[in-house]
Order: C-alpha cells, then structure tokens, then sequence
C-alpha cells in the first residue's frame, strides 16, 4: 500500500507531547487525536493509502500520551485496521516504536 | 632405649618390608613395552593429529573464553550505564520533592530521560542479537520491566499539567516502582554471567 500523507510530529504538532486529555494540560493525546490523527487516519482508510507517522525528535512519549492518542485510535478502529493504514517511522529509537505497536496492540483502556 | 621409640622403629621396619614385597611384585609382572620399527601412514596420521589437538585445543577453548568474557563484561558496564541513566528520574523525584516544588521542565527531563533510556535499552538489545541471540529473552523481559515503570510515571497523574508538587505517598510509591526495576536490572547482570 503506497504512503500518500504523513504526520512530522515535531513540526506538525508539538516536540513535547503531554499527557492524556485535554484537561491535563497542553499537547495532550486526545488533542492530537482530534487534530490531526483522526482525520487523516479516516482519509488513509477511504482513498485506500498509508499514513506515515514520523516519531523522531521529541523529548519522549509518555505512555498517557501515546494511550490517549494512538490507544484510542486502536480502541475506536481496531488495532489491525490501524496498523494497516498506518506506518511509523522512528530512526532513532526503535524501542519507541515497539512501545507505541505494542499499545496499538494491546491499547490500555482508560474512562474519563 | 624407651618402649614407644622401640614400637616405632618396629612399625617401620613391617612397612619398609611391605613397600619392598609390594615393588617386588610390581617390576616382576610390569609389561616389557616393544616398539615395531614400521608404521603405517594412518597411524602416523592419527599420532601427528592427537599432538595437534593436545597443543592447539586448549588455546583455542582459552580465546573462545576469554572473549566472551569480554564481552560478558562489557555487556554488563551497559547494564550499569542503564541504572545509572535510570536513577537520573529517581534523584529528580527526590530532589522535587526535598524542594517542595515540581516544574513542567522536571516533566520534559523526565520524558527525556526516558528517551535516553530506551536508546541505552536498543544498544543492550542490539548486542545480544550479535553475541547472544539464544538469550534475547532475558531482554524481552528486562524490555516489560521497563515499560511497567515508565507507565508509573508517564502514564499517570505526574504528566498533568496541574500536578505541581511531589507528596509523600507519590514520593514512596515512586520508590517501589524505581527498586523494582533497578532490581530487575541488577538481576540482569547475573544471568548475563551465567549465558
């Protein structure tokens, strides 16, 4: 499946992700969600392409951040279609992109 | 002459005459080696190859040893570096919590530490995969360690933005968390000693 749109979360979004929700304070997950993620993860999955998600240069994912985003992207889609639309890029931390898999995999399930 | 040195020198005496019976009996019946004067090729073979092995084996086993000692010992000096990346998080809490105050720069040093940690955690993978592929368990779980304690503390109440300062109980729990997996780690090191 062919890359037609990505995501520099560095340039597109913020070099320090938050926490969670929106009420715990900027750059949160769920603010990335509603942004950019869901919508261009919807467009990936009806014109049939990849989404490219580039990881690299942020100080660190914290886990609340990649459970409210990619997490809940996984809950709401499921994590095969997610991972079928989109692919990850990290060239300097390949255990951040297991990390970031693994809750896509098994997303930890959380209520506000 | 005293009565005890008499019982001595007659021990004595019973035990020369037993050796000497005993190395009588044994030059008597000891085989008379014959060398032939012709040898076979496939024995001369076999003799040139069994002095080969005796000299050039224990070298070989001696180097396979001590490199993989070395490496064993420079694997360890990694884990090492990883506890004390990782103690970078627990001298932080602490010193927040002496002061009183936690600052949205303490969260960014936190995630970085993080960051540094998991690139640390790539390199220890990268090289059992080299010199240890039967053994990549030991860092899969060492990998499910690390990933429960930073869901501790990047996964909770410590990313909000309104958590501004470190209280007793958080401070306590943080500690289990942190011993949890600096014991994970130095448990680490004895299997790397017993690959």
């Amino acid at each position: 499946m062919e890359i037609k749109d990505k995501i520099i979360v560095r340039n597109d979004f913020s070099d320090t992700p938050g926490a969670r929700y929106k009420s715990d304070g900027p750059n949160s997950g769920e603010l990335f969600l509603e942004l950019l993620l869901t919508e261009k993860f919807n467009n990936a999955v009806i014109g049939n392409y990849k989404l490219l998600i580039d990881l690299d240069g942020v100080w660190g994912y914290p886990s609340s951040f990649v459970s409210g985003s990619f997490g809940k992207l996984s809950v709401d889609n499921g994590a095969e279609k997610v991972l079928k639309h989109i692919e990850f890029k990290s060239d300097e931390n390949s255990i951040r992109l297991e990390n970031i898999l693994k809750e896509i995999k098994n997303p930890k399930k959380k209520d506000q | 002459m005293r009565t005890k040195q008499k019982i001595v020198i007659g021990i004595t005496l019973v035990i020369v005459l037993l050796v000497g019976i005993c190395v009588g009996v044994f030059t008597k019946n000891i085989p008379i080696l014959e060398f032939e004067r012709k040898i076979s090729a496939l024995e001369a073979l076999t003799f040139l190859v069994t002095v080969a092995i005796g000299i050039i084996f224990p070298f070989l086993i001696k180097k396979w040893v001590d490199d993989n000692q070395t490496i064993k010992i420079y694997l360890v000096q990694e884990i090492e570096q990883l506890i004390s990346e990782i103690k970078e998080n627990k001298n932080l809490i602490a010193q927040t919590f002496s002061d009183g105050e936690f600052k949205s720069e303490d969260r960014d040093k936190i995630n970085f530490t993080f960051h540094s940690t998991e690139l640390q955690i790539e390199s220890i993978q990268k090289q059992f995969e080299v010199s240890f592929p039967n053994s990549l368990k030991i860092v899969e779980d060492m990998k499910d360690s690390f990933r429960v304690y930073k869901d501790y503390l990047t996964g909770g109440e410590l990313m909000i933005s309104t958590f501004d300062k470190i209280e007793l109980p958080f401070y306590r729990e943080h500690s289990n968390e942190y011993n949890k997996f600096e014991s994970h780690l130095k448990e680490m090191i004895h299997k790397v000693h017993r690959i």
